[in-house]
């Protein structure tokens, strides 16, 4: 504890603050370019997958093939694969390139099979009364579906993106600064574990909060009926 | 005047023969009732009529207008046309009573909003629902939900109402609500009602046909009379054995 309290202006000194702020910034650039990108195209990707359109089954196929191995194949094992990729096609030199292509092809995976599974557990009687009532199937999905879906969408989908957050601290092994990596820096410099480990933890905390907030708010929102 | 034409009709689920060449005419301004055990194919003519299941060979006229199914234009002709109550309600449960009236003249038929709600509240007011704009579908009882069916099938101004079975749900009461509604509505529309109740078929309904699952167990038209002559003077056995209760 002594060792901690004399440790710590040094720690919180203006050049690890910053250190650790810029870390943080590209955690949590990471993890909203994921979130918002895995939303949307999971989303797309879902909506393409409900089609019976028989011009649309190889792509449905391709969106099954994706989904099923991007969501069993370890987040290392991908960001490794995807690095490898780019250092064969020589596409760019950027980690955080690389680390960004990675985090938003298995958060697309997820957030699919999160949507679909959302759109598959409102009733089919409700696809029959718009289909009846002329809805096409984007007007049935926007007035009918997705209103429904929400509230079994969310609650997964926000629970991926707080455990998303944490695991983007892997891209750390491609040697991306993130929040995790700069914790190692730190310790490596001398610092006690227990005090770096700790602020980092905290960090963490402050990003996944809003969000878990945001989830929580959401729910309510769209969850309403 | 033959408002609908169904011509020597066969349709499938899937690889399952659900009607086999059924043909039905039916006069504008008649009540028919389509009576048959269960899995002899009733609701499965209602959702060829709007098109949620698709003829394999046969035709089906609207208003002397062969449809096409696979044809969009065709479809939404059709679909303007027929509206359809289910037996669950299938009402949209995220929308409260008056957008569930309000959505499809709206939204799919592109009617001006204030037009839409003044109609919306007629017609709810005709089906005992006014005092009950803001709720929303699972507040209702079920007597209540089906009425709602019917003022949202009524909204979007069809000439043909398809009812799948709309009272097997209710009680003594809501069904008198429900007939006496059915009565009210036909002097304006064609109607036509997949029942089980052979007392509510022989009350409501002008024309009355029977269908039965034949050897291969798909659906087949044994009888298409007026109604009276239907529960008083049957010409198939069959449909004697039914209306009787000797049918096994």
């Amino acid at each position: 504890m002594d060792r901690l309290i004399q440790e710590l202006p040094s720690f919180l000194s203006i050049w690890n603050i910053i250190f650790l702020l810029k870390a943080m910034g590209v955690t949590f650039l990471l993890s909203l370019i994921g979130c918002l990108v895995g939303f949307s195209f999971g989303t797309l990707l879902a909506i393409f997958r409900k089609t019976k359109s028989a011009l649309l089954i190889p792509l449905r196929i391709l969106i099954v093939i994706y989904t099923e191995i991007f969501r069993r194949v370890p987040f290392l094992v991908s960001l490794l694969l995807i690095f490898y990729i780019f250092q064969i096609v020589k596409i760019t030199d950027s980690l955080f390139i690389i680390a960004i292509v990675t985090v938003c092809l298995i958060a697309t995976a997820f957030i699919s099979e999160i949507v679909r599974s959302g759109l598959e557990s409102v009733n089919q009687t409700q696809w029959d009364a718009a289909k009846a009532m002329n809805f096409s199937y984007y007007e049935t999905l926007k007035e009918v579906i997705f209103p429904q879906a929400w509230k079994v969408i969310f609650p997964p989908a926000f629970s991926f993106f707080i455990l998303f957050i944490k695991d983007t601290a892997l891209a750390s092994q491609i040697g991306v600064m993130e929040l995790t990596f700069a914790g190692k820096v730190l310790n490596n410099k001398g610092f006690s574990p227990i005090l770096v480990f700790g602020t980092v933890l905290i960090l963490y905390f402050i990003l996944s909060f809003p969000l878990d907030r945001f989830g929580k708010y959401m729910e309510r929102k769209y969850a309403t009926n | 005047m033959q408002q609908i034409k169904i011509n020597d009709i066969n349709a499938y689920y899937d690889d399952y023969h659900v009607l086999n060449n059924v043909s039905l005419s039916i006069d504008k301004g008649h009540i028919v009732s389509i009576i048959g055990p269960s899995g002899s194919g009733k609701s499965s003519l209602l959702k060829l009529l709007v098109g949620l299941l698709l003829p394999k060979s046969g035709t089906i006229s609207i208003s002397n207008k062969i449809i096409n199914y696979t044809n969009k234009d065709h479809l939404n002709y059709a679909r303007n046309k027929t509206a359809i109550v289910f037996q669950q309600y299938n009402l949209f449960q995220n929308m409260n009573v008056l957008k569930n009236v309000c959505i499809a003249p709206y939204k799919i038929q592109k009617r001006k909003k204030e037009e839409v709600e003044e109609q919306a509240i007629k017609l709810l007011d005709k089906v005992g629902l006014k005092n009950k704009l803001n709720s929303y579908p699972e507040e209702l009882s079920g007597g209540q939900q089906q009425r709602l069916c019917i003022a949202r099938a009524l909204a979007i101004r069809p000439d043909i109402i398809l009812l799948d079975e709309p009272t097997s749900a209710l009680d003594p009461i809501g069904t008198v609500k429900i007939e006496d509604l059915i009565n009210v509505l036909k002097n304006d529309y064609t109607i036509i009602i997949v029942t089980h109740n052979m007392q509510q078929a022989a009350r409501v309904s002008d024309k009355t046909a029977f269908l039965l699952s034949g050897e291969d167990r798909c659906g087949i038209l044994i009888e298409y009379d007026y109604t009276q002559n239907i529960f008083s003077n049957p010409k198939m056995k069959e449909t004697e054995d039914y209306i009787t209760g000797r049918f096994s």
